[in-house]
């Protein structure tokens, strides 16, 4: 949103908006120091409304822009998900609930997919990054 | 639906999907695009019940297994509802060694095997997955019901996989009986049922299982794969880790034929409907899993006369070559064809029961499945 110029909060918003290709709608980038603490800098909002993004292989199945979510943990944001977008259910987590093997969850840069995984709290995220770990041949 | 007269080989492999149209004279052969690229395709299979629909089962590494269906031979490809385990967050992911802990839930790992239903059951289909799990539907595949009887079976827990995984990778419907099912299971062994799946029993005797203490228990045997004999609904072939044998008794007993061949392992076998009686096996090493001799090689065995053939000469295709489980098939006609495709993506075929082979001219990536469409095709 484009205010007063003098206006500090726009200021660091527009800095964050040039800085953080995900929220103008570019290909998902995990955030750098930089970023991340102007990021942090700028006021919470009221829920946690995320930017959720699928690499190549998994937009067949779902969103294949950024997508808003309001989700307050992984595992509430893969069932909204899942729920807008049926074709998505079982390819993130598989039946018992898990993530499977090789899919990596970036909350706000930061892989949690070998530590929290899907009970990972969104509480003042911003961006979430659903990719495919390097495997294959 | 799509009728009409083509040849169609189905080729599932490490990197998509291949439908493969022939000639009449099956010499000359169009490789279609490519489907499900990047992905592995453990089988494809043609329903002859309704002409044009082809299954793909599509293992991906990422998002998991998938099943696809085309309606006109592989042009455009839909993905149906794909057979799961039952979600639920009460049931522990895995056995905690706790006896009161509530039996866990087996995540399907991989899509191995479709067998579609009777005819007279136009919209039942069969499959058969990794963990050692079978599925139905009687809607073609909008729904489908987990068979219990093996899903949780009593004994599964000591069902150990094998190295390709713990696959229920052989489904058979007797064509007299529909109730009459047979499975096989990779180190668990083939059982049948008399009740549409409702009990089995275990159809391995006579079967060595050379790896374990006990070198002929009631289960256990690493069954490969199982064919049956298109004239005689009570034969069937069957390549096991431990050989290659026949049964003609609905399974009850076992007999080994592989020992005049030396070294007896392999993973495919077929039996072409217009032959019957007969059965084509791809002897393997047993250490290396490619043909031994040197040369792509497939052996004939006569179960009339007893006898086994050889149908290549050695300078046909010099090399060193692995064929999977589901990498042999026979089609329909008279003399039939068989086609084989390897695990470093030669497909070869014969249109004459094995008198002379081409190779197709197209190099696929490494070949899972092959299968034929046509309009009596099995």
């Amino acid at each position: 949103m484009v205010g007063d110029r003098g206006d500090p909060f726009v200021h660091l918003s527009l800095y964050g908006l040039l800085l953080i290709p995900g929220r103008i709608g570019g290909p998902a980038v995990s955030m750098t120091k930089g970023e991340k603490e102007a990021w942090s800098a700028s006021p919470a909002p009221a829920s946690y409304m995320l930017n959720v993004h699928l690499d190549s292989w998994l937009r067949e199945f779902g969103p294949r822009g950024s997508e808003r979510v309001d989700a307050d943990s992984v595992e509430h944001l893969l069932d909204v998900l899942e729920e807008r977008y049926p074709r998505l259910r079982f390819k993130i987590r598989d039946e018992t609930g898990h993530l499977r093997r090789y899919v990596r969850v970036f909350v706000d840069g930061d892989d949690v997919s070998g530590t929290t995984g899907a009970a990972t709290s969104l509480r003042g995220a911003r961006t979430i990054d659903i990719l495919h770990s390097i495997a294959g041949g | 639906m799509v009728s009409d007269s083509k040849l169609r080989i189905l080729v599932g492999t490490r990197k998509g999907t291949y439908i493969v149209e022939g000639d009449a004279r099956r010499t000359r052969w169009k490789v279609g695009p490519v489907a499900h690229q990047g992905n592995e395709v453990y089988h494809v299979v043609a329903d002859s019940r309704h002409p044009g629909d082809v299954y793909a089962l599509v293992n991906s590494w990422l998002y998991g297994p998938v099943l696809y269906r085309s309606r006109d031979y592989g042009k455009k490809w839909n993905e149906i509802g794909t057979p799961l385990m039952a979600s639920t967050k009460t049931r522990p992911p895995k056995f905690d060694g706790n006896p009161d802990t509530p039996a866990p839930v087996y995540p399907v790992a991989n899509l191995w095997h479709l067998e579609p239903g009777p005819p007279a059951e136009p919209k039942t289909l069969y499959l058969g997955a990794d963990p050692h799990l079978l599925f139905r539907t009687t809607d073609l595949g909008s729904s489908w019901e987990p068979i219990p009887s093996i899903n949780e079976h009593p004994a599964r827990k000591g069902w150990a996989p094998g190295a390709g995984g713990a696959c229920l990778h052989t489904i058979l419907v007797d064509p007299r009986d529909s109730r009459r099912l047979y499975v096989g299971m990779s180190a668990v062994g083939t059982f049948r049922s008399e009740d549409g799946g409702a009990t089995w029993k275990p159809t391995n005797k006579g079967v060595e299982a050379p790896f374990l203490p006990n070198k002929f228990p009631e289960t256990g045997q690493c069954v490969h794969h199982v064919t049956a004999d298109a004239a005689d609904p009570d034969t069937f072939y069957r390549q096991d880790h431990g050989g290659m044998y026949v049964s003609h008794d609905r399974m009850d007993q076992w007999v080994r034929i592989g020992k005049p061949l030396g070294d007896d392992f392999g993973f495919a076998v077929a039996s072409p409907r217009a032959a019957p009686g007969r059965a084509y096996f791809v002897r393997l090493d047993g250490q290396a899993r490619v043909t031994g001799e040197g040369h792509f090689q497939v052996h004939e065995w006569n179960d009339k006369t007893r006898k086994w053939r050889k149908l290549l000469s050695p300078t046909a295709f010099p090399g060193h070559f692995g064929v999977q489980r589901e990498g042999i098939a026979t089609d329909d006609r008279n003399p039939p064809g068989i086609y084989v495709g390897t695990t470093t993506g030669q497909l070869f075929v014969s249109p004459n029961a094995g008198k002379t082979w081409h190779q197709v001219p197209f190099q696929f990536p490494g070949i899972h499945s092959v299968s034929v469409a046509n309009p009596a095709s099995r």
